[in-house]
């Protein structure tokens, strides 16, 4: 690693040093458009809506730089439903990776022997990941749809339920179908990543397993478990940040409803953005998921370096 | 070597914002004023569509030396999308607004209309009701209005003459028809209930229409004329009741869900025999449905002989960041002609601003008819302004009212019908939510 930073340094500056000149200009000239670009679209933004957060800012006094203390978190807690909203948010990203994990990693398994076909197959297996989630979202809607939804005409049929299911307005089960929609499209990430960790164990391992006598199971627990712990255990805190931040599906299926059942704090603030009005106890709502994502991140790099420690 | 680097560093920064001001002031030509002998203005919608667009295209053309862009953000981010649009200072000619926009007075992103349309001879012809509901408190005039949204009762001719039912004219004959009209195991309703976001609007209407008529606020819904709430009115629980026991016994349980578009799609699709919504689902029907398999009628009416309605309807303010104030009055003026309204409401399915041109044989026959009948009874069909109480009320007040529209509105009524929560509980919570507006002098 100290090598590698002393080639990048002399590729960059050492050798411009050299011969009396620096090219330490030219990296801040490529750098400048990119830290524009970030500067104002990213971190301009995040630091006023830190600052909104304490300001009376609503709709009809939109420029209002006026304070108003901690009012906006005190109008967010009172607001019917919050306590509601973080259960369901811890509900949607157990519910959501779980699937993903367990349908994706079950995928890759499959997907590890050779068969004819198997990249037309693993195309149309990864096909929902590179969708939009609003489509996504409409598409599942009238699956779900308890009038006229392919779902329930199919399970009439096949005589598993003798009147239509309100899946998605009945509230305890309509973030359920919400999360099946999700671990749908998302289950292909968790199935890429498996497929790429499992290459990475030695086949020879279970060459010698297998001479040793070991079973498939046995083969699974001590050599392909221990093999993939890492990328894997990265991986589910890293796409558990990412469902947390994704209020997409919920919007465009139920937008929460009915009577906040399926509410998560994402589509609570993208909903409230979008209605408009009372910014400032948005802000104040975004902050609190702002704080609550970098504890998250926290103890993701802080297990990404106990685990890069443990290699 | 730092002398040279922050040199550099200076120079680099310069060229960006030499460049930065360039791509400005190029931007500025574009938009400014002429290309060649054209000026470009700049027409932003939230209800825009392709046909529309070339609705307005091709009367806009009848003004010369313009060149119009027109802007139609995705309806259901449109309204952030405008204000955004505003905040930055974006060139906005026409903006499309539902009523008149307190916002967007408020943040001067709009210009009143008055020294305009004191000039404009066709002002005259124009509804004074539109007059009425495009003014401010202090009758200042912020918008046009390019048509009217009123609603009507849709239903399946061709149902009711297979049942040999009669076309319901009272709420309980609304409920006593779509109730044998609702068949489950058919996958047939008899009213298409909008549970989902709005249903707090119909909510509104349904209670307006079973107090007494004398209380309705026209113009500071959903405050009453005797200086109270309309929650806490004789006949509210009635109401709410009835709007229960309509989801409950005529409608799909589903239907807590369904918006706009499931309920008129529940409609025209045949899963549903009965909808009260606007002029422009008659397009829609038109478009989607046989003839002689739907008609219009009236709205039913309450115990009182009477039905409230929001009396909704949208126009055009001219932006204050209009390039040329002058000439987008000229377009907004041509968009507004007569002719050209009536050309536009045909096409587009409204009701005329010019009370001359509800008598052209269009309007005055056909689905549009129910409109006319129920004009000529404005005792009986009573037009209120949606949540009226919001031109008058100042900011602080309104603000203490939020609680409504936030949780109560569509959150609350949804509890209501899933009966989490009894309808007397839920009025309790609405009255209380307007409780500092009560006995303020500027109800009317």
């Amino acid at each position: 690693m100290q090598n590698q930073l002393k080639d990048f340094k002399k590729s960059f500056g050492g050798a411009g040093r050299a011969s009396g000149k620096s090219n330490y200009p030219l990296i801040a000239l490529f750098l400048l458009p990119s830290v524009l670009l970030v500067g104002v679209f990213v971190y301009y933004p995040a630091i006023r809506g830190i600052f909104m957060a304490f300001q009376d800012v609503k709709s009809y006094n939109m420029f209002s730089t006026e304070w108003c203390g901690l009012d906006n978190f005190r109008t967010l807690f009172k607001t019917a439903g919050y306590v509601t909203q973080w259960k369901n948010t811890f509900i949607w990203m157990i519910g959501c990776v779980g699937g993903e994990l367990i349908l994706g990693f079950g995928l890759a398994l499959l997907l590890q022997k050779s068969f004819k076909g198997k990249g037309l197959y693993e195309g149309i297996v990864y096909m929902p990941w590179a969708l939009s989630g609003f489509m996504v979202g409409i598409m599942w809607k009238w699956i779900f749809n308890g009038s006229g939804g392919v779902l329930n005409d199919l399970l009439m049929r096949l005589g598993i339920i003798s009147a239509p299911v309100n899946w998605l307005t009945t509230p305890g089960l309509n973030l359920n179908a919400i999360i099946v929609a999700k671990v749908w499209t998302g289950l292909a990430f968790f199935a890429i990543i498996s497929s790429a960790a499992l290459k990475t164990v030695p086949r020879e391992l279970y060459e010698s397993a297998e001479l040793d006598g070991a079973n498939a199971f046995q083969k699974f627990r001590n050599i392909t478990l221990p093999g993939i712990k890492t990328i894997m255990l990265m991986t589910i805190l890293l796409r558990a940040i990412q469902t947390f931040g994704s209020p997409d599906l919920i919007y465009s299926m139920t937008q929460g409803g009915p009577a906040n059942s399926s509410q998560i704090v994402t589509s609570f603030i993208y909903l409230n953005v979008m209605k408009g009005g009372d910014y400032g106890m948005i802000s104040a709502a975004s902050l609190i998921m702002w704080v609550f994502i970098m504890v998250c991140s926290a103890i993701y790099i802080k297990a990404t370096n106990a685990l890069k420690a443990g290699d | 070597m730092k002398t040279r680097f922050t040199r550099f560093m200076a120079a680099a920064l310069a060229l960006t914002l030499v460049l930065s001001l360039g791509g400005m002031a190029s931007v500025g030509s574009a938009e400014g004023s002429t290309e060649g002998e054209k000026t470009k203005l700049v027409l932003v919608q939230y209800l825009g569509n392709d046909q529309r667009d070339q609705l307005i295209q091709e009367i806009a053309s009848q003004v010369p030396n313009i060149e119009l862009e027109i802007i139609s953000p995705p309806t259901e981010t449109a309204t952030q999308k405008i204000m955004t649009m505003m905040q930055a200072g974006e060139q906005i000619d026409l903006v499309e607004v539902g009523a008149v926009n307190q916002d967007y007075i408020n943040n001067g992103f709009i210009i009143p209309l008055d020294k305009y349309v004191a000039e404009w001879d066709e002002w005259a012809t124009v509804s004074e009701n539109l007059k009425e509901l495009s003014s401010s408190q202090d009758d200042q005039t912020w918008l046009i209005p390019y048509g009217v949204y009123e609603r009507a009762l849709f239903y399946r001719k061709d149902w009711f003459e297979e049942a040999g039912l009669e076309v319901p004219t009272t709420w309980d004959e609304l409920y006593e028809t779509a109730k044998q009209l609702t068949d489950p195991s058919q996958n047939r309703y008899g009213y298409s209930f909008r549970g989902g976001s709005g249903t707090g609007g119909f909510a509104e209407m349904t209670i307006l229409s079973f107090i007494d008529p004398s209380l309705v606020s026209i113009g500071c819904m959903p405050m009453t004329t005797d200086g109270k709430t309309m929650f806490e009115q004789e006949g509210a629980l009635e109401a709410v009741e009835f709007y229960k026991k309509l989801y409950t016994d005529c409608a799909p349980a589903d239907s807590i869900g369904w918006g706009y578009n499931e309920m008129v799609e529940a409609f025209y699709s045949g899963v549903t025999a009965m909808l009260i919504q606007d002029a422009e689902v008659i397009a829609t029907c038109e478009q989607y449905m046989e003839e002689g398999t739907w008609a219009t009628a009236p709205l039913p009416v309450g115990p009182h002989d009477t039905v409230a309605f929001p009396g909704g309807f949208a126009g055009w303010s001219i932006g204050s960041n209009s390039v040329n104030p002058d000439l987008a009055w000229e377009l907004l003026k041509t968009l507004s002609s007569e002719e050209n309204n009536t050309y536009f409401c045909k096409q587009n399915g409204n009701i005329p601003i010019h009370t001359t041109a509800q008598e052209d044989p269009y309007f005055a026959e056909g689905p549009y008819s129910c409109y006319i009948t129920m004009h000529q009874q404005p005792e009986k069909y009573i037009a209120f302004i949606d949540f009226g109480s919001n031109n008058f009320a100042p900011y602080e007040d309104q603000e203490k009212a939020k609680v409504y529209g936030d949780t109560l509105r569509d959150t609350g009524m949804q509890e209501v019908l899933m009966g989490t929560k009894d309808a007397q509980t839920w009025l309790d919570e609405c009255a209380a939510a307007y409780s500092h507006m009560v006995g303020a002098d500027w109800i009317k």
